[in-house]
């Protein structure tokens, strides 16, 4: 109130003192005003965002003995990466789980969530469990399974495939193609009821006067989905497409406790050797290169992905 | 006073009788007779005067950090540190995390420079790069300060030449060894011993059933127990396939080491040559592949996702023959309650190569130490507990927990050893720690591990040895460039 009187009764009869106070209070209120605000969030960003990695981008330009970061290296410890077969070979691995496991949860996922829209028994209860395996530690996810499908003694292994002879002379995650299935079943089992349950609240949100229109015209269900559901859950689907691409690519705890990365690397998806190469073998340089380049490759996607639903889709 | 001061009161005025009856009989008193003289210095007359609580005075009140493993052992060990602090005034925080975790995380600290612990627990495996990577206080100058040095503590006391091969760095002695992992041979007992089963392996191999003594037998062994579903085993029917073989075989595992000693070791064969080239594509080695790849015939069809803990469990459960399994694992699978099989196993040491060198006689053993981190700013007091842990005193008292493993000889004669519910079992695993090496120091170790055990999984899977380890060869030969093993130490 005091700020206002002065300022609007006063003006150019003031002290010097006090001029100075109402141009400072002026910067304030005016254009610096919101960077104040905005810099406890951007100082925390930058300490624990851009501070990381710029030390992971320094370290990836150095040559390192252990964990002590020694001469500068260059381009060496990329040159090394990109040669390095096992680096693309973990890449690959990654890409085809998610690949089929991101495709397959959604898929199912929208096909619960539409069970669930229509009402089903129970669906108060379900709704709410669907959220079950989603919560539970990856870990302790990974734990779980290994009791069921550990080899002779696992529940599912011991019970069913090996009293059926349903793998002969092999387990679930001995032989390379089982392994990876496995593993992107685990995935899908996840995340799938996750996904369902945001795609069912979507669902939910959608406004009612297009589905009577289109129930005024005749339009058939798979019509209605077609052209009212789906277009209606786009946006979301977009959002949810990019957390999943984004989580599945980290894949890391199951996958550790359930295989280590066997049988012979089949199952070494990027997180696993990057864990292997810092803390197995200690190379921090090389680490940290791949740190970068697997940035990059996001930024590029995440890129492409943000220019596609924004302009040419038009999602948002 | 406590019981245990009087007792060290008793035991340095028996240590005075001792030394004055060793000075009449040898006419001479300069020398102790063992290498814990060299490294004690007058270790005569320090052995009159010496106690842990004097010893520890000037460091009372200080806190230690330790890092180790947990395995069945060491919770059985954790209780006795309190009589440490006790008599010391030293605090210890022992801290115990699982196999990979205590690696990940001690070596870090140690690498990094970081200093979080006094005393950081490393296995054989790891010596290579924390001596690599200069984050070691070797022991030597500790064990030449009389004030320090126990005089009843003496190399020559544990058991040889495991102790050595692991504590030593050239002419350095890094460490005290502290847990002496080890594999042995085990059986179901209903099954070697039923009179069907040991007349039919009799008839099919013109021998006796018992606990095989050369890898050749534990292969015919393993064999005649592999049974398809219908067959019999013992009288019963089998509803699916029965293996007469389980061990390790996974990728993230520890089979290595049985790949090397109890294998490659055996048949004249290792990793590298004496100047540590890569060396691992010899005739010896793929002579000794041909058998292991054999073995995984008779193993479970799982057997190269099958890790450290697995095989306890399938053996606890009945549901394979025989194996080898490090026999620290075995405390938790056979004790009442914890299997219905406890009490029904038959142990063995790791058997000898029948056609092998009496000289190349090796085991898979894991020798264990915690070191001195370069970092610690408490050398001495660490140096102390360390001492203190591989006392005859605490590793007797440990033993009389029943859950223990030998690292000193005199172990091996302690009545829980050789007389209590788990003799044969302690005689198995004595056996194998007889024949027991450590690696030598090899910075790159795990690089090699990762390759080895892909390459066992791919022997044992089918791929030819000879082929599989000319590809191995390659790899190696990339990691260690001309060398494998750091040299060193003086």
């Amino acid at each position: 109130m005091s700020s206002v009187a002065n300022t609007g009764g006063t003006a150019g009869a003031l002290p010097p003192a006090d001029s100075l106070r109402d141009r400072i209070r002026d910067r304030i209120e005016g254009g610096a005003f919101p960077y104040i605000l905005l810099a406890p969030a951007l100082l925390t960003l930058v300490l624990v965002g851009l501070v990381p990695f710029g030390y992971t981008v320094w370290i990836s330009l150095h040559e390192t003995s252990f964990t002590t970061v020694e001469g500068w290296a260059g381009l060496a410890n990329f040159k090394e990466l990109v040669t390095d077969g096992e680096f693309w070979r973990s890449m690959g691995v990654t890409a085809l789980i998610l690949a089929v496991a991101v495709p397959i949860q959604f898929t199912v996922a929208l096909g619960f969530a539409l069970l669930l829209s229509r009402g089903v028994y129970a669906s108060r209860v379900l709704a709410p469990a669907l959220l079950i395996p989603a919560v539970i530690a990856p870990t302790v996810v990974a734990i779980v399974w290994k009791i069921m499908l550990a080899p002779s003694w696992g529940f599912l292994t011991y019970e069913f495939v090996e009293r059926f002879g349903i793998l002969s002379e092999s387990s679930i995650f001995s032989t390379k193609w089982s392994a990876v299935a496995a593993i992107i079943l685990i995935d899908v089992w996840q995340w799938t009821p996750f996904v369902a349950l945001a795609l069912f609240a979507g669902i939910q949100a959608l406004p009612l006067s297009p589905y009577r229109a289109a129930s005024v015209d005749g339009a058939s269900r798979w019509a209605t989905f077609r052209y009212i559901t789906l277009p209606g859950l786009y946006p979301l689907l977009a959002v949810l497409f990019l957390i999943r691409v984004i989580d599945t690519f980290k894949i890391f705890d199951t996958v550790f406790v359930l295989t280590g990365g066997g049988p012979q690397d089949a199952t070494q998806t990027i997180s696993i050797y990057l864990y292997k190469s810092v803390f197995d073998f200690f190379e921090l340089g090389l680490s940290a290169a791949a740190a970068v380049i697997i940035f990059i490759l996001f930024f590029i996607f995440a890129s492409i992905a943000y220019r596609l639903f924004t302009r040419t889709l038009k999602l948002f | 006073m406590t019981d245990r001061s009087s007792h060290a009161r008793l035991r340095s005025l028996l240590g005075v009788v001792a030394t004055m009856a060793a000075c009449l009989a040898l006419a001479a008193c300069g020398g102790s007779g063992d290498d814990g003289g060299d490294e004690g210095g007058d270790s005569n007359v320090n052995a009159e005067n010496w106690t842990l609580a004097t010893a520890a005075e000037p460091y009372k009140g200080t806190e230690l950090r330790v890092l180790d493993e947990v395995t069945d052992l060491q919770p059985s060990f954790k209780p006795l540190i309190a009589e440490f602090e006790k008599e010391t005034g030293i605090k210890v925080s022992y801290e115990l995390e699982g196999h990979l975790d205590v690696i990940r995380k001690g070596e870090t600290d140690l690498l990094s420079g970081r200093g979080a612990y006094d005393g950081v627990m490393i296995h054989s495996t790891q010596k290579g790069r924390v001596l690599a990577a200069d984050a070691v206080t070797p022991i030597e100058e500790l064990l030449d300060n009389e004030k320090l040095k126990d005089p009843n503590v003496n190399f020559d006391d544990f058991i040889q030449p495991l102790a050595d091969d692991l504590t030593m760095f050239g002419e350095q002695r890094i460490a005290f060894p502290n847990w002496n992992y080890n594999t042995i041979w085990w059986g179901r007992k209903d099954l070697m011993e039923n009179a069907d089963e040991k007349a039919a392996f009799e008839k099919e191999f013109g021998r006796e059933l018992a606990p095989p003594k050369t890898l050749q037998e534990m292969r015919d062994i393993s064999k005649f127990f592999t049974r398809k579903k219908g067959e019999k085993l013992a009288g019963e029917t089998l509803d699916r396939e029965f293996p007469g073989f389980v061990m390790e075989g996974a990728q993230a595992g520890a089979v290595f080491g049985d790949v090397r000693y109890t294998f490659m070791n055996q048949y004249g064969g290792d990793f590298w040559d004496e100047s540590g080239k890569p060396s691992i594509d010899s005739p010896e080695n793929v002579e000794a592949m041909k058998l292991y790849q054999e073995l995984w015939d008779y193993s479970p069809a799982g057997r190269a996702e099958m890790s450290l803990i697995d095989v306890p469990v399938v053996m606890g459960e009945g549901r394979a023959a025989t194996g080898i399994v490090y026999s620290d694992f075995v405390f938790s699978v056979d004790k009442p309650g914890k299997s219905k099989y406890a009490g029904k196993f038959t142990y063995a040491p790791v058997p000898a190569n029948a056609d092998g060198d009496e000289d190349d006689r090796t085991v898979a053993t894991e020798p264990s130490m915690i070191i001195i981190s370069k970092q610690s700013e408490n050398p001495e007091a660490m140096f102390l507990f360390l001492q203190w842990m591989v006392s005859k005193e605490t590793q007797d008292r440990w033993f009389e927990g029943g859950v223990g493993m030998p690292v000193r000889k005199d172990s091996l004669n302690h009545p829980t050893v050789t007389g209590g519910e788990r003799a044969e079992f302690f005689k198995a695993a004595n056996g194998s720690l007889e024949n027991g090496a450590a690696f030598p120091a090899v910075p790159k170790l795990f690089e090699i591990i990762d390759e080895v055990n892909k390459m066992q999984q791919s022997v044992g899977q089918g791929q030819d040895p000879g082929a599989a380890l000319a590809d191995i060869q390659g790899k190696l030969e990339d990691i260690c460039g001309d060398s494998c093993i750091v040299q060193g130490g003086d």
